[in-house]
């Protein structure tokens, strides 16, 4: 490694000459230059990796909080959505712990947008909440990266009429609130990562008994090949709309025909690019 | 500038800031004790050496993100050495995050668990760990890499020779005499994988060119 290293350096302009005793030494625990006091606030505050790490994983749940946007834009209000509240806070205790604050401001932002359009009895001034919603879910996903924060428009768009979270399994006997409660704040957002959990891991995480975390995981896994073939059928049904719209345009130079086409391609590739958010 | 090391996304070095970055990883299954190995770990350095432990974890104590706390070594020619130690959350369903921490290690400690319910989680957890790193387009083989056998003072534990059998696969083992099973307690007498990381990482990226 000290010849790699050394050319790596040497590459920037510094010719370091590391021998491998050096190198030895530091892994060995000695630290190599004998220094006094040194400030190492640049070297111990925010890490690019940390910061880095925490962007991916914000960015992986932006399709959760695409979910609950969603779910708000159907009529749903904050007390059919007991899991936005641990959400949000671990969200918001990630983005904290790089100093993005924008990022932290906004996710409260989001909880105050939800619980005024759910306590707004006016159909026209909850339509004001719901457009600020909608601003909102642009302006968070300009701090995600590129791609992040498409899924999490494309999503919104994707999930507006049906909201696959954790409430299906309230059909389940012995799945109320309290214990829906209990699945989100372990993390258990979504049917789809409650279908790949094991159902030994749902009873540790949320304390409920091993026969009714078999159950969760059984129904979870149930409503996940359902939302599945639901998500394929109408995949089916927009390919068949984006090879119909691409035969027109392959007869005209019409500029709008060909917006619409250009449109429908990034429907389509945003359909065919959601991931699956946890295995 | 950042650069990159020639062997792929590891050990970034920041000429501007003089600045020689190493990321460490603690892996293995759920309660297996990753996040009590890196607590132990940063009580034993000098405050002055260690950044904050970021803990990310719920209610229950289980990790839901990340544990992660920085630690700087001292200076080779000028240049400052960092270390940036996390921990993956270890159940089975949050393998997207596992797979956004794992991204760029330079050195991995798999801690298995030796309960002896624990066997097969200790198998799916190194599976899991083996096609992220594949997924990365690296390959575990050339990822340095320990493995701490946690949790020896259980009853009836998995009996060493069956871990390294089954999980330690690669077969690299101490010497005779000078190996160390983990006894009970992690912040106790028996030092943690975190040394014997240091060194293989030194191995493995001497095995480089």
């Amino acid at each position: 490694m000290s010849e790699t290293l050394t050319e790596l350096l040497d590459a920037e302009g510094h010719e370091l000459d590391l021998s491998a005793g050096d190198i030895s030494d530091l892994l060995g625990g000695r630290a190599l230059e004998e220094e006094g006091e040194v400030d190492l606030s640049d070297v111990l505050g925010t890490s690019e990796e940390l910061t880095s790490v925490t962007r991916r994983i914000t960015g992986q749940y932006a399709e959760v909080l695409a979910r609950y946007a969603a779910a708000v834009f159907a009529g749903k209000g904050a007390g059919d959505l007991p899991g936005l509240g641990p959400t949000l806070a671990n969200l918001r205790r990630l983005s904290t712990s790089t100093g993005a604050l924008e990022q932290a401001a906004l996710l409260d932002r989001f909880a105050a947008i939800v619980a005024a359009a759910s306590a707004e009895s006016s159909d026209h001034k909850r339509q004001l909440h719901l457009n600020d919603l909608r601003d909102w879910v642009q302006r968070f996903s300009q701090t995600l990266d590129a791609q992040d924060g498409e899924r999490l428009r494309s999503t919104v768009q994707w999930e507006a009429g049906t909201v696959p979270l954790l409430d299906e399994l309230r059909s389940l006997r012995g799945i109320g609130p309290k214990r829906l409660a209990r699945l989100y704040r372990a993390g258990l957002y979504t049917v789809e990562i409650t279908a790949n959990a094991l159902p030994e891991e749902v009873a540790a995480s949320t304390g409920i008994h091993l026969a009714l975390a078999r159950e969760v995981v059984a129904a979870s896994r149930a409503f996940a090949l359902a939302e599945r073939r639901r998500c394929a059928v109408e995949m089916r049904e927009r390919a068949a709309r984006f090879r119909r719209i691409l035969e027109r345009v392959s007869l005209s130079e019409d500029p709008e025909i060909m917006d619409m086409a250009r449109s429908a391609l990034r429907e389509l590739q945003g359909a065919l690019e959601r991931p699956g958010e946890e295995r | 500038m950042l650069r990159e090391s020639p062997w792929g996304k590891s050990m970034r070095v920041n000429a501007a800031k003089r600045l020689l970055t190493v990321k460490v990883v603690y892996d293995g299954p759920g309660l297996s004790g990753k996040t009590t190995n890196i607590l132990a770990l940063h009580e034993r350095f000098p405050n002055s050496q260690c950044g904050e432990v970021l803990q990310l974890d719920t209610e229950t104590e289980r990790t839901l993100f990340f544990d992660y706390f920085p630690m700087y070594l001292g200076r080779v020619r000028g240049y400052r050495v960092k270390v940036d130690f996390f921990t993956v959350p270890g159940q089975s369903f949050y393998h997207a995050t596992r797979k956004a921490v794992l991204d760029g290690a330079d050195g991995i400690a798999f801690i298995a668990d030796s309960t002896p319910s624990r066997e097969e989680a200790n198998l799916v957890s190194k599976e899991d760990m083996r096609s992220n790193i594949e997924a990365m387009g690296r390959d575990l083989s050339e990822v340095p890499l320990v493995y701490q056998w946690n949790k020896r003072d259980v009853r009836r534990p998995i009996p060493l020779d069956v871990l390294r059998q089954t999980i330690n696969t690669r077969g690299r083992r101490r010497p005779a005499g000078h190996r160390r099973p983990q006894r009970g307690r992690v912040g106790g007498p028996h030092a943690p994988a975190g040394q014997d990381l240091r060194q293989a990482a030194w191995r493995g990226c001497r095995r480089e060119r």
